[in-house]
């Protein structure tokens, strides 16, 4: 096995999750397949410098969705006088294709209508089951940001998702 | 901060997975071929050494695999003479990697042509494996009283250089003691990956010659590597230090 192969099982075995991650928090299939893609050449070209061969997947999945918003920055560089965070608070668009089964829809909806880095920490959370410290280190953010970060983000969604139940969140 | 976690954080956990895999992923072919299109070009312009880099894909596998212990990445590179050994620590996964090679530089993609190792193996006599081999098999003048000569294959049955594997068996516990011999003009090379805290490793002497002694400690299993000047040996047993080194020292250089 040369590699070339030995990294196409490592591809083979993270591709589909880093994928789909950075699709629900960008909500763009053709941003994403470009970001997780980005997020492989780099890993291939750091592998033998990483620290820690354990948090890969982890790795790869903050990477994909650093490129993914970098790529969402660019593509609305040109737009004048655009806030660059009020276009990431956009979600760009959602061409995700899932099927139309009510509860999915209510979900993929509710992470549609909250801001970006409210659905970064939710889908890390809530999806590929990061701990707060992890999210701390891939978001360059203190433990208490992301602790407040995660729990709006969870107030967001509850109320989104089950508006007759009282959560005190405020859009 | 309120740390939550109630039906609506697993109801949230759930959809989310639910959703997430009925979203479609790209052809992975696809992908995987703009990849290695560039992986190609970046290798072609920066001439990553490939040991490097093959040592740190491999000990991922491993952890991906969670093994103990595990060889990856055999393949053999053609027209490489000498034979080196390479330990890598990445983390707590050790990578001890051995090549045959032309000098002293790492062989990089643009100048090696890789052949595949199939791995195949072929049962037979010593006798047969004397006959069929042109090279002396080293057998060793000590084993431990309970074990046996039981069984001797030819590795990659490609050629008369082919390495070969004495199997020893011990009579009582059914245990056995593996004896690798690779002569190093044929092009071999081997990566063994394991973790650090699962296994201890220390360097020893084979008669002159330095040799990598790994302990696994969940098996009990002591690994003992070395090379000589023909030869890149690998004795494996259930032994304590002293019988393993006492079977690799009686070997008939």
């Amino acid at each position: 096995m040369n590699e070339l192969q030995l990294f196409r099982v490592l591809f083979d075995t993270y591709f589909e999750r880093v994928y789909r991650s950075t699709c629900l928090i960008i909500q763009d299939e053709s941003i994403a397949r470009d970001a997780a893609q980005e997020a492989f050449i780099v890993a291939y070209e750091q592998l033998d410098s990483l620290k820690d061969l354990d948090k890969l997947y982890t790795w790869l999945t903050s990477v994909a969705a650093n490129r993914a918003k970098d790529m969402i920055k660019k593509h609305h560089s040109c737009m004048p006088a655009a806030n660059i965070d009020d276009v990431l608070a956009e979600p760009a668009y959602s061409t995700v294709n899932i099927e139309h089964k009510d509860m999915e829809l209510d979900i993929m909806q509710a992470l549609h209508m909250v801001d970006i880095k409210y659905r970064e920490v939710a889908v890390y959370k809530y999806y590929l089951g990061f701990t707060d410290k992890e999210m701390g280190k891939i978001l360059a953010l203190p433990s208490g940001t992301v602790k407040s970060r995660l729990s709006r983000a969870r107030m967001m969604l509850k109320d989104i998702l089950e508006p007759d139940t009282e959560s005190g969140a405020v859009l | 901060m309120k740390h939550y976690f109630d039906s609506f954080d697993a109801e949230l956990s759930q959809g989310l997975q639910e959703a997430a895999s009925r979203i479609v992923s790209p052809d992975k072919d696809e992908v995987w071929a703009d990849i290695s299109r560039k992986i190609e070009g970046i290798n072609r312009k920066e001439g990553i050494p490939v040991l490097k880099k093959l040592a740190a894909a491999a000990a991922v596998l491993i952890l991906l695999l969670t093994g103990v212990f595990a060889a990856a990445g055999d393949y053999a590179l053609a027209d490489f003479r000498f034979f080196k050994t390479i330990k890598s620590v990445f983390s707590n996964v050790v990578s001890i990697s051995g090549v045959t090679r032309t000098d002293n530089e790492v062989p990089t993609v643009s100048n090696q042509n890789i052949v595949e190792n199939n791995d195949e193996k072929a049962l037979c006599s010593l006798e047969e494996a004397r006959q069929s081999l042109d090279y002396d098999i080293a057998v060793p003048g000590y084993i431990p009283t309970s074990y046996t000569l039981d069984r001797v294959f030819i590795r990659e049955n490609k050629n008369s250089l082919s390495p070969v594997e004495l199997h020893y068996k011990d009579s009582v516990s059914g245990n056995e003691l593996i004896i690798d011999e690779s002569p190093i003009s044929q092009a071999t090379s081997f990566s063994y990956n394991f973790r650090s805290n699962d296994a201890e490793t220390s360097t020893v002497q084979v008669s002159e010659y330095e040799a990598t002694l790994i302990y696994f400690k969940n098996t009990g299993i002591r690994k003992l590597l070395w090379q000589t000047q023909d030869k890149y040996y690998i004795v494996s047993a259930d032994l304590d230090e002293k019988e393993i080194m006492a079977v690799a020292s009686s070997l008939d250089n």
